[in-house]
């Protein structure tokens, strides 16, 4: 209750509330239970002692019903659990504490608790209990209910779970917590309403969201007496337990809300509160308003709406978003997190139904033949645009590709006998594309297609970088979802590998783009040929510099809830097709460069097949220009300068021309930080 | 014309080719048949309504949606709108959240793709931080997955 809360006028409304509850309706209040055909009963299912009214065989739970004013609760909807361990799940509840703010209605309306207390600590089965422990707000009494979620399930075997409406556990972070162990009863279900007096006198109850009562409401909470035993033996806790809560009137906390709101308006009318002097030093608190602040209304709104939508429409949603954005889902809680993996592995089964391989089948092959999903599919999974992949393309290590296409012929796949295995040669350089050969498949009944791209060396990802654009630096592993250009290809992006420039004639890589352009992609040429004597600015379409698929430019979702992205390739670098002006003015186009180190040391094993030939070694040191970058986590601009060092491992020479040239690129980064905003 | 009744008692004549847009009200009509009883629309507000019926009254006389799509099917998923669809959608967020509910509920799939869109383009190239800020949830990692989670999507910083 802020500060604008007019506590008389509600006390007074509180009283009147009281009143008429007394004199129209049924005695409701806790002097109900003190007649004689009131006991104390012991139940199963789940143990426990309960306050109930017997009559010819039949036990009815005593319900009281108390008015007060809402000063403290813990209601739904839950969001998210900060942990699912037993301990935590099972004490999960919501609470209420209403208070009479001074009420002499409302203390005479808990006089007699003290009398059902001791109704409980006199029954037979009890050496001990622990009694109401109600609290008080601003130093008056209080009354408290409150309701667990769950109940566990060996304690209630005879019962059904009863599932969570959405306003109640609207993502689900409930019902996974729960697991087997917890089941939702009857004795976990609270309503919520609102009490309506008509024109006429009568009154009429709607259902209200829970989210809807505030504090400073008058409320009516209606609950039962339950004492559950502790682990020791005759030993209780007694609860008043939350059954049910009606809203009687919101007008005082609204009001005092708009009054409040009114005067702050007010005071930003009046003019911008003095500026802080330059030598203040800035507060940590400060810092937390001034951030939280802006984005206040549209949270709130934003929220709430999000609330209303069922889960589908949830998901529905969730579908348009590309992976840079799943995976800063990833980074918000771990609910979001579990629930972003579990709709990207969805969007997966979505892509792949067509091909009769359930996730756990095509996860498993994956892992078994070390072979990535690429092509379309791992686009689509990367930057949805609704296209369903006319293929599937795998690409498998060389010597992983019979097994794979014979654990494909047990799921109903033949070869396809008027396309046979490519020509080993795509383009016209033999093994430039690092591509052994393409097996075509097809499902005998579905009539789908899955090639089969088999790698020349035992790494599945070097065709992937040898590909005609970033657009196609995707896969999907057994255990993760990678994008090597995130950003680009989330713009739509791609940047040309300069590789493919080197000759005249490629038809098969010419129709690939197109395919492409068709879908909206557009393909830019990178940066301009590096030079010893000009500066190089680096940007995100730079050619020049060596990746890697752990660096940290390359987004990474894994599967697995609780893995790390890092990943279980062996380290594997590559830079892509670009050029260079050497020191006579020569401009020499390098090659795609794929370096896969599989023992563990910096020696590498395989990559491009380009059969090096070791002419020099030459350093060309470059200087770049400063270049500024804006980040907006941190809000600071920082000034770069780096340093190329070009080593030329080899290169080869074809017609007195330079043709291929390979070589590799140290970087060293300086960075200062020249200002903050 | 048909007559819509709206949650909040408003009564709205509508041409037929026009509500036809409405999946929902274009198979209740060849269920029912030509009536002069209005068609209840519990879930639908009338303030909400004038914007479902500004909708298929803009695209009145487009085809409508084949009947007979299979629900599977992917669908667009691209973020792209249209620029009538982008002014249409420039409302305050609690309608746009209503106008998703009546467009899922009156079964009007084009408009229900362009209010999740738009949706999704608020939640787009957010930071976590700002995730957590827009669905109002605190942050349970433990400062060190925090920092191990920062240093495996270093890529995404500078977005």
């Amino acid at each position: 209750m802020n500060w604008q809360y007019n506590s008389d006028e509600a006390r007074t409304r509180l009283d009147s509330f009281i009143q008429e509850s007394r004199q129209k309706g049924p005695a409701r209040g806790p002097s109900v239970t003190l007649d004689e055909t009131t006991n104390v009963v012991m139940y199963t299912d789940p143990p426990c002692l309960r306050m109930v009214k017997t009559g010819d065989d039949v036990h009815e739970e005593v319900a009281v019903t108390v008015a007060g004013i809402l000063c403290d609760k813990v209601l739904p909807p839950v969001l998210s659990l900060r942990s699912h361990k037993f301990e935590h799940v099972r004490y999960l509840r919501q609470f209420v504490r209403l208070t009479g703010l001074g009420s002499n209605n409302f203390q005479e309306e808990l006089s007699p608790f003290t009398v059902i207390e001791s109704r409980f600590r006199n029954t037979v089965d009890v050496t001990d209990l622990q009694g109401f422990d109600f609290g008080v707000y601003e130093g008056e009494p209080c009354v408290a209910l409150h309701a667990r979620y769950l109940t566990e399930r060996r304690l209630a075997r005879s019962l059904r779970h009863i599932p969570f409406p959405p306003e109640i556990d609207p993502n689900h972070a409930l019902e996974d917590a729960r697991d087997t162990k917890f089941i939702r009863t009857e004795d976990n279900v609270v309503q919520y309403a609102r009490k309506i007096v008509e024109h006429d006198g009568s009154i009429r109850i709607e259902t209200l969201r829970p989210e809807e009562f505030k504090e400073g409401d008058i409320v009516e909470a209606t609950g039962t007496f339950v004492a559950y035993p502790t682990s020791e033996p005759g030993e209780y806790v007694l609860v008043f337990v939350l059954r049910a809560l009606t809203m009687l009137c919101s007008s005082f906390r609204e009001a005092s809300q708009v009054k409040r709101k009114a005067r702050m308006e007010e005071e930003e009318r009046k003019g911008p509160k003095r500026k802080r002097s330059k030598v203040d030093m800035p507060t940590a608190k400060g810092l937390k308003r001034a951030y939280i602040s802006p984005h206040a209304m549209e949270r709130n709104d934003f929220f709430a709406g999000w609330l209303k939508l069922p889960p589908e429409l949830k998901d529905h949603v969730f579908d348009f978003l590309s992976l840079s954005d799943v995976i800063s889902f990833c980074q918000v809680s771990l609910p979001f997190r579990a629930y972003a993996i579990r709709r990207m592995r969805t969007r997966l089964v979505g892509l792949t139904e067509r091909y009769e391989l359930p996730l756990y089948t095509l996860l498993l092959i994956l892992d078994r033949t070390n072979a990535v999903i690429s092509g379309s599919l791992a686009l689509e999974l990367v930057h949805p645009t609704g296209l369903v992949p006319n293929n599937l393309d795998f690409v498998c290590p060389i010597q992983e590709a019979d097994g794979l296409c014979s654990f494909l012929f047990t799921k109903g796949y033949v070869p396809v006998p008027d396309r046979p295995i490519f020509p080993l040669i795509i383009d016209d350089v033999p093994g430039r594309n690092c591509i052994e050969a393409v097996r075509t498949l097809r499902h005998s009944v579905r009539g789908s297609i899955i090639h089969v791209i088999v790698s020349t060396s035992s790494s599945p990802l070097t065709p992937i970088f040898s590909a005609h654009s970033t657009f196609l630096m995707n896969f999907v592993s057994a255990s993760a979802i990678y994008s090597c250009y995130p950003s680009l290809t989330e713009k739509c992006i791609g940047v040309r590998n300069v590789t493919d420039k080197m000759v005249t004639v490629q038809p098969r890589r010419q129709q690939d783009q197109e395919k492409y352009m068709h879908r909206g992609f557009t393909f830019v040429e990178g940066c301009q040929p590096l030079s010893g004597t000009s500066p190089h600015v680096v940007t995100e379409t730079c050619l020049h510099r060596t990746r890697a698929v752990i660096d940290p430019e390359t987004a990474v979702l894994p599967f697995d809830m609780f893995r790390s992205s890092s990943s279980v390739w062996p380290k594997t670098e590559w830079r892509l097709g670009c050029k260079l002006i050497l020191s006579g003015g020569d401009v020499v186009t390098a090659e795609t460069l794929i370096e896969v180190y599989c023992d563990g040391t910096d020696n590498w094993m395989h990559g491009n097949n380009l059969g090096r030939l070791i002419v020099s070694n030459i350093v060309v040191p470059l200087v770049l220009a400063p270049f500024t970058i804006h980040d907006k986590e941190i809000k600071r601009t920082v000034k770069e300068t780096m340093s190329f060092s070009v080593k030329v491992h080899a290169f080869a020479m074809q017609d007195d021309k330079y043709k291929y040239l390979v070589w590799r690129v140290v970087t060293d980064l300086k960075e200062t930080t020249i200002g903050e905003t | 014309m048909v007559l819509l009744l709206t949650s909040d008692n408003e009564m709205f004549s509508v041409a037929e080719d026009v509500i036809k847009r409405s999946a929902y009200i274009k198979n209740m009509l060849e269920d029912v048949g030509e009536s002069d009883l209005p068609i209840p629309l519990p879930n639908v507000e009338s303030n909400v309504l004038v914007k479902i019926l500004e909708y298929c009254e803009h695209y009145r006389g487009e085809p409508l949606p084949a009947s007979d799509v299979d629900p599977a099917e992917i669908g667009d998923r691209s973020l792209d709108i249209a620029d009538w669809d982008q002014k249409y959608m420039a409302v305050d967020q609690e309608m746009l959240f209503e106008i998703i509910l009546a467009a899922n509920y009156l079964d009007i799939k084009s408009l229900l793709d362009v209010g999740c869109k738009t949706v999704a383009k608020m939640m787009k190239g957010k930071s976590s931080e700002e995730i957590r800020t827009l669905f109002n949830i605190a942050n349970d990692f433990t400062p060190e997955e925090e920092a191990q989670i920062r240093k495996e999507n270093a890529w995404a910083e500078c977005r």
